[in-house]
């Protein structure tokens, strides 16, 4: 396969929005393969620790799946994968900085000044939204292992409930149903605000 | 027909979620729902479900590859620079080994060869410094966006890319954003700014003839607003030079 070929944007794009698990897995790879090294150098030259850079690659690469799966990065939109990857970054990474008012002020400006460009492509993934999902991903971490393996993996995986009673040795298909029943309804409680 | 215990109602709103019920079934989920107000309350309850499930295995998914690929030789802080030392903590360097000079006895040279050497080595240094020093984009214009214009992100979001790609080092990836940015309707600054970084990542990548024309373009421009610096000037001169000299370095 030509390493090329399977890690261009539209192939990267494609792999995001499909179904198939290992199509998303072979588009994250691309993504770190092609261009983290950019973000990573960004960090660097930006006052950024390794630890700065390994957060930011991680929620750049999230955000940008994101944006792709809800229509908001369209490669025909004339904005290459590594350039968009690059606001996304450097947005992350000024909103960081900001917080911990470390932020040079003509950097402020600029942000002041240009609220249109990159950073309206970042605003799109709402601020209250994202705390929300933080908020329940806290939340979703406090089910028993069990309860995490049983959803997770269904869901990750696609299994039938056949298959889940036999990877989790439960006694049969109507005592997995059960168990996932309990734990749906023990996460619906943990999420209650 | 509605399944009649809690678990199987669970699987059932899952299976219409997942899109796996046939045409009937699914029509006849989506009658029941209508006028089964509770029904469209667990349906919406559990695509919040879902989607925290499923934002925690893209997590788990992209972490996992994260750790593997950070693991790699190539990613170690090899590239770091000595920034990273917290400030009032001091770097305590190992001290380096310094290989002693082989001792050989020479006639003492004469005053003019001395400077004639001296001259001839701050020569080759000066020609060595245009040769290969970088020329690099300078950290600029974030604050020169003043101004009612409104240029559209594409042209801002390819400009800064470039930009980095050329501060990395990879010329290759920066032309095609750059090429995008001469061509928008955008302030003559960044427009300038841009020309210059293409002519350096031409010049970079090889394509020494797109690097003179566009060079030539700028050194033509009677308004030339972006500040080029007269070292980068001479450097630009000089690589174009040896470029044109010998096509292969």
């Amino acid at each position: 396969m030509n390493q090329l070929g399977q890690c261009s944007d539209d192939a990267i794009v494609q792999g995001i929005l499909s179904d198939d698990r290992r199509a998303l897995n072979t588009a994250i790879r691309c993504l770190y393969d092609r261009h983290t090294a950019l973000l990573k150098d960004y960090v660097r030259r930006n006052s950024g620790t390794p630890q700065d850079a390994d957060d930011l690659i991680q929620t750049v690469v999230l955000n940008f799946i994101k944006a792709v799966r809800s229509g908001q990065y369209r490669p025909q939109q004339g904005v290459g994968v590594g350039a968009f990857l690059y606001t996304l970054c450097k947005n992350h990474w000024l909103n960081t900085l900001s917080q911990r008012e470390r932020i040079l002020l003509r950097e402020t400006e600029y942000y002041e000044t240009a609220p249109h460009s990159g950073a309206s492509m970042d605003a799109q993934l709402h601020l209250e939204e994202q705390e929300e999902m933080e908020h329940n991903l806290r939340q979703f971490d406090k089910l028993g292992e069990r309860c995490k393996q049983l959803l997770t993996a269904q869901r990750r995986d696609g299994l039938s409930m056949k298959e889940i009673a036999d990877l989790m040795g439960f006694e049969n298909e109507r005592v997995a149903i059960n168990e996932k029943y309990k734990c749906l309804q023990k996460l619906k409680n943990l999420l209650k605000p | 027909m509605k399944p009649i215990t809690p678990p199987e109602e669970s699987e059932w709103i899952e299976a219409y979620l997942n899109n796996q019920l046939n045409p009937s079934e699914r029509a006849e989920f989506e009658a029941q729902m209508e006028c089964d107000a509770a029904l469209q309350e667990e349906v919406e309850s559990r695509r919040l479900l879902h989607d925290v499930i499923d934002e925690f295995n893209l997590r788990a998914e992209i972490a996992s590859i994260h750790a593997e690929k950070m693991a790699q030789p190539e990613w170690v802080e090899a590239d770091w620079p000595e920034e990273e030392v917290e400030p009032g903590e001091s770097r305590v360097s190992e001290p380096r080994v310094i290989p002693l000079p082989v001792y050989r006895p020479q006639a003492k040279p004469v005053w003019w060869r001395r400077a004639a050497a001296i001259a001839a080595a701050a020569g080759g240094l000066w020609m060595g410094y245009l040769s290969f020093a970088p020329i690099s984009p300078h950290e600029t214009a974030t604050h020169i966006t003043r101004g009612g214009q409104q240029p559209s992100s594409f042209c801002y979001t390819n400009y800064y890319a470039g930009k980095a790609y050329l501060n990395s080092r990879q010329p290759d990836k920066a032309i095609p954003c750059l090429e995008q940015v001469v061509n928008c309707e955008i302030r003559p600054y960044f427009k300038d700014a841009s020309k210059w970084f293409l002519a350096v990542a031409y010049l970079q990548s090889g394509q020494t003839e797109r690097a003179e024309r566009i060079y030539g373009e700028i050194k033509q421009s009677a308004e030339f607003e972006y500040p080029i610096g007269t070292l980068d000037r001479w450097k630009m001169d000089w690589q174009l030079r040896v470029a044109r000299m010998w096509p292969s370095s």
